[in-house]
């Protein structure tokens, strides 16, 4: 397989791949690539967090002791920094690559924010173990997670004047998308979703006197539906496969939508709504290694803190200042806008935004000042940021990995496009750099801002 | 400087002789009209509550419908013999009394959207509902009229699809120092200097260059020009009240813009609903007071209006959760010194007629307003925005 292509497939269906890594996969064929980085996510592990006076209370009898719980609640509130940071780690550090790309998707695609750890974690944890599995199973058991009950009221929902939001929100944003269903279908749709609840320790319960359990009639079909029977429908509209191909389409490959590619993915995905075979799919596909789906994506800020972790690792010491940072840049992990998720693409960069994404590296690694001919940095250089961010970094696993690059290789590594040919002429023009300071030099172009 | 003098003395000096596809339709533009007024636009979003925001206290269907919900007599500011403010709207009571506020009931559009997304799209293009359209109406302006990417400011996290155009859009502006420090670096400089290459402009790499050059001139611009002025009000501390402190420093310090923009989020109250609404009612109506009072005392009150809309409406009916499901026509809010009709521009809502959803049922097209305020207050044709004529309503 050839490198550019491995970095390709690496950047899109994972968190990138150092030089000598990707070097190592040059001898397999692209099938062989695939089938490993998918298998490698085989077992997928949760990622959980201590919280051992909440097993406690659950490991006895929790009935009616409501307050108690809403105690522990606050008391743990705290471990979000916590549960935030090692979910980053997790992405850079993690065997299961693959898997965790996929649930960073679905985390945007059924969208929840919980405020109660507890819950919140176990959600994320039901992402990873379905994030690779049959949609029709998955989609079923995120309507009864008791983060998504909360969030979109279907805890609320009862029989005679039913709450329509999460009936809403399933055929619009999770499976159908707008204009593939009628209101009528909504109000149909809520009316099976009714009486739904979960207990205080999340395990989910049908109140029978608060379900609806008369005829209703769905999309054609009628009967006394439940919940799992509208998904049961939903699937069997091929708008469904449609309308997740798509946007797995615009998010693993191109936000401007080829519709023989998107129409590719539905008839396979159609067929069994096995998501890890889809994915095969996509990966194995010429086009997906097309000029023009390569280095064309804008990243997201979590894909922007991922890659320049790629080139020099680096660690915040200090939490809250990794929080601060996912927020800047407007994407703090466990605070998503709304739940349709964040729109991505052109919608990351504004003039305020952008700016901070470009000094993002200097600041981190250098002495917040980005290697220029300029009289400023030559001034500045020697002497070290006095900023407020306590990261430690890692150059010596950049001078590893990339110390010895010739200039076009370094720039193939770093940057998904390449670089422009004008940005290539300032390189050529501009010298007596070191390495590091070159990949600061990159690291603050526009084209590092695509993947 | 205009948007075309700063690339002429910018480091892309030599690039005139390619000139990048973005800057060609600037030669076939209009200049702004002189004496352009300034609009500040504001979105409730997630779809406010009208009902319990202008409050139909006469009607027994509204307490019919709403038996926990509906507001109460004594937190009802009454405005006229139907309808009063929620008692947290008290600071617009004030407005109200002094002609400096039209109420225009039941506004919305033919075949309502009841998606937040779509409709606020709908909202923010001056789409029909059946129509998709990927510019937003103060885009279209810039467009058309804009010389500069200030021309039409978000003060907020990211630019909203109504400030987005074709060739120019509107600049995301939050923190004018920080924004003004990591734009000096020289490094910057050093690259524009080298990128010349007419075809960036077409795909995102030219998006990217293109945000770069706006975002240097914008910072420059604003960070000079507000530095020296302050608001000494008290906004309250919130976020809501923060952007609009900053909207009253940009505007008492005489910025060029002609448009902004901010949003107050949380309105999508599908339950218990009471406590967070008459919240955000609070903080709506604290921010925007203070904003007037803040412009008063510095003389540009009489050249700002003020829009303040909502995605849609909510549902007549409570639902069980003691919240209200999203709906279709609302109201609207203008404020401002100049207003042909102040006070109620319009009947109240009429709960006997509703559409088979149980919602309100539109009287005004939101894009008659939008038309008024482009013909009268920006002083361009509203359907150069627009793209066609909607009935005439004259709110400025």
């Amino acid at each position: 397989m050839k490198l550019q292509d491995i970095y390709h497939l690496y950047r899109r269906a994972a968190f990138g791949i150092t030089p000598s890594d990707a070097l190592k996969l040059t001898s397999l064929t692209r099938e062989e690539v695939v089938d490993r980085l998918i298998d490698e996510s085989e077992e997928v592990s949760p990622l959980n967090l201590d919280m051992p006076d909440i097993d406690e209370f659950f490991a006895g009898d929790f009935q009616g002791r409501i307050k108690e719980f809403e105690k522990l609640i606050r008391k743990n509130a705290e471990k979000h920094l916590i549960y935030n940071a090692a979910w980053l780690g997790r992405l850079v550090s993690s065997k299961e690559a693959f898997n965790e790309r996929m649930t960073l998707f679905w985390t945007n695609h059924f969208v929840v924010g919980d405020q109660v750890l507890y819950y919140s974690v176990r959600y994320r944890n039901m992402l990873r173990r379905y994030a690779l599995g049959d949609f029709r199973q998955f989609t079923k058991a995120v309507g009864k997670a008791p983060s998504m009950m909360k969030y979109l009221n279907t805890n609320q929902n009862v029989k005679g004047q039913p709450n329509e939001n999460y009936a809403r929100e399933l055929l619009e944003l999770f499976t159908l998308g707008e204009g593939n269903y009628s209101e009528e279908d909504i109000k149909e749709a809520a009316r099976a979703f009714t009486g739904w609840g979960s207990m205080m320790d999340g395990s989910f319960i049908l109140n029978r006197k608060q379900h609806d359990f008369g005829e209703k009639e769905f999309m054609g079909w009628s009967g006394d539906l439940d919940g799992d029977d509208i998904v049961n429908i939903i699937c069997k509209e091929k708008a469904c496969a449609s309308f997740i191909c798509e946007k797995l389409y615009r998010y693993f490959v191109n936000t401007d939508v080829n519709r023989n590619h998107v129409e590719a993915m539905a008839a396979r995905f159609y067929k069994d709504y096995d998501i890890k075979e889809l994915m095969r799919f996509v990966f194995t596909s010429n086009w997906f290694y097309d000029e023009v789906n390569i280095g064309n994506k804008i990243k997201s800020p979590i894909d922007l803190l991922t890659s320049i972790y790629r080139v020099v690792p680096f660690e915040f010491e200090d939490q809250r200042q990794q929080l601060f940072v996912q927020r800047l840049l407007g994407q703090s992990m466990l605070e998503p806008p709304n739940v349709a998720g964040w729109p991505g693409g052109r919608s990351w960069i504004n003039s305020h935004t952008l700016m901070i994404r470009l000094k993002l590296a200097s600041v981190f690694l250098g002495n917040g000042m980005i290697p220029s001919d300029s009289i400023q940095y030559k001034v500045a250089s020697g002497r070290t940021f006095g900023g407020k961010f306590k990261i430690s970094k890692n150059w010596e696993s950049f001078d590893r990995q990339y110390g010895k690059l010739e200039p076009e290789a370094l720039f193939e590594a770093i940057c998904a496009t390449g670089i422009t040919k004008d940005s290539a002429k300032m390189f050529a023009e501009s010298n007596g750099f070191t390495q590091r300071e070159r990949s600061l030099q990159l690291m603050s172009l526009p084209e590092f801002q695509l993947t | 400087m205009k948007r075309r003098d700063f690339i002429k003395n910018s480091a892309l000096a030599s690039s005139l002789f390619f000139v990048p596809g973005f800057l060609k339709a600037m030669d076939a533009q209009l200049a702004i009209p002189e004496g352009v007024k300034r609009l500040v636009i504001i979105q409730l979003a997630g779809g406010n509550d009208g009902l319990n925001t202008v409050v139909p206290f006469r009607n027994d269907i509204y307490y019919r419908e709403r038996p926990s919900i509906a507001i109460r007599r004594k937190n009802i500011v009454q405005l006229n013999d139907e309808l009063g403010f929620h008692a947290n709207l008290i600071p617009l009571k004030v407005l109200y009394d002094n002609g400096e506020l039209t109420v225009i009931n039941n506004v919305g559009y033919p075949n309502p959207n009841r998606s937040h997304f779509r409709s606020s799209d709908i909202w923010h293009t001056g789409s029909a509902s059946n129509e998709v359209l990927n510019e937003g109406w103060v885009g279209r302006f810039l467009d058309q009229y804009g010389e500069n990417p200030y021309d039409a400011v978000e003060v907020g996290d990211s630019l909203s699809l109504m400030l987005k155009g074709k060739n120019n859009n509107g600049t995301v502006v939050k923190d004018t120092a920080m924004l003004n420090k990591v734009t000096g670096d020289p490094y910057f400089d050093q690259l524009l200097s080298y990128h010349q290459d007419p075809h960036l402009s077409e795909h995102n790499m030219g998006y990217l260059y293109q945000t770069m050059i706006d975002a240097k001139q914008t910072a420059n611009y604003i960070y000079e020009k507000t530095k020296v002025v302050e608001s000494r009000f008290d906004y309250g501390g919130t976020e809501f009240g923060k952007q609009m402190q900053t909207l009253a420093q940009f505007i008492n310090s005489r910025l060029d813009t002609k448009i902004y923009f901010a949003s107050l989020n949380g309105f999508d109250t599908h339950a218990g609903q009471s406590g967070k609404h008459e919240n955000l009612l609070k903080i709506y109506a604290e921010g925007v007071s203070t904003l007037v009072k803040d412009l008063k005392a510095n003389g540009t009150f009489k050249d700002t209006l003020i829009l303040t809309f909502s995605e849609f409406g909510r549902r007549v009916a409570q639902n069980a959760a003691l919240g209200t499901d999203h709906g279709a026509a609302n109201n609207v809010f203008v404020i401002g010194k100049h207003l042909r009709r102040p006070g109620f521009y319009n009947q109240a809502p009429d709960l006997t007629r509703l559409d088979k959803n149980g919602d309100l049922v539109y009287e005004i097209d939101f894009r008659s307003i939008y038309s008024n305020i482009a013909d009268s207050w920006l002083n361009v044709p509203g359907e150069s925005l627009l793209g066609e004529e909607f009935e005439r309503i004259q709110l400025v």
